[in-house]
């Protein structure tokens, strides 16, 4: 019972009080700033960005690259690939170039690290770049 | 009256929201100035910086803007923009780090409670209300806010819960305890204003 009525008074109290105060304004542009800047991300949005080389063309050039590697590789001149004398399979080469690569331990350890790191710089930095987009 | 009075409100919100929707970007600025004060005194009382809450509350109506369509309607549109301003303000606090010293509430009793009534009210009603404010912004920002959204923007208990994202017990508790020490607080400051502006005892 003693422990409501002090409840009720601390509730009248607050509610005596509280509401006396003056709500507190924005600057008076603040509706046209925001306006602006709301004009400003929709025409931002009209305009969507596109890559300058696209997937596709990624990919083929990923494949001329490839391909040129293993010709050159295999101690032809470059000039030749456009003879179309593409007589040989992948499964001769590979095992090939892996008989004859040399590499020393040291090397090793250090292609190894490169790529774990790279791989973690990847995740943090989609991690960055999320946080700084939906910011 | 009062639930009329209050629907049309609400219809009203969503005429505009349509409108905005149907790709009438100026039929925002109805809802900027109707939530604007709203907002960015939340956002001050959070805060504390009147720079920082300009800059968060306009933040909190783009991003309002940005994901409208994504208002459903289940609740009010300003409890759903107060969810976004609260949000914001406290991303505000985590990326300044600020961190409150909370201290112990004294014993509040009822006598405690009617003779810091009494002094308050042997001031003037602008004075008082000016210590009121300077009081509340010396409590924790949570308890601060909280009182805020209860007794000045009259939001109920339910919506409280949806913007803040706490259990009806614990806003129950927080609230209580945030009234206590709002009257604590008053007791320790008002006497030294009084003192202070009126040049006695």
């Amino acid at each position: 019972m003693e422990e409501n009525k002090h409840i009720e008074e601390l509730d009248a109290f607050a509610k005596k009080y509280i509401t006396d105060i003056e709500p507190d304004t924005p600057s008076i542009d603040f509706t046209s700033n925001l306006m602006e800047a709301i004009h400003e991300t929709e025409n931002a949005s009209v305009f969507k960005p596109t890559p300058l080389i696209s997937s596709k063309v990624w990919i083929v050039l990923f494949v001329i690259l490839i391909t040129s590697i293993i010709y050159v590789s295999n101690g032809e001149s470059i000039a030749k690939l456009w003879q179309f004398k593409f007589n040989y399979s992948l499964n001769n080469i590979v095992p090939d170039f892996l008989n004859t690569l040399s590499i020393s331990n040291i090397m090793l350890y250090a292609c190894f690290f490169f790529t774990v790191l790279i791989f973690v710089q990847i995740y943090l930095l989609k991690a960055r770049f999320e946080n700084y987009i939906n910011s | 009256m009062y639930v009329i009075v209050k629907v049309a409100i609400i219809n009203n919100d969503q005429t505009y929201i349509e409108k905005i929707l149907q790709g009438n970007t100026n039929a925002f600025a109805f809802l900027v100035e109707k939530y604007k004060v709203m907002v960015f005194s939340l956002a001050l009382k959070m805060l504390k910086n009147k720079e920082e809450a300009e800059e968060v509350s306009q933040d909190t109506f783009i991003k309002a803007y940005k994901n409208l369509s994504k208002f459903k309607g289940d609740s009010k549109f300003s409890t759903w923009l107060y969810k976004i301003a609260y949000r914001n303000c406290l991303d505000n606090l985590k990326k300044n780090k600020e961190r409150y010293v909370v201290d112990t509430i004294d014993e509040v009793t009822i006598h405690k409670i009617s003779s810091t009534e009494d002094i308050l009210e042997s001031i003037s009603r602008k004075e008082r209300a000016i210590v009121i404010k300077k009081c509340l912004n010396d409590l924790p920002e949570e308890e601060r806010t909280l009182l805020w959204m209860f007794y000045f923007d009259e939001l109920n208990l339910k919506e409280i819960m949806e913007i803040t994202g706490l259990s009806s017990s614990n806003l129950k508790v927080k609230l209580h305890r945030a009234r206590k020490r709002l009257v604590s607080v008053v007791e320790k400051n008002v006497e030294p204003e009084l003192i202070n502006h009126y040049g006695r005892k």
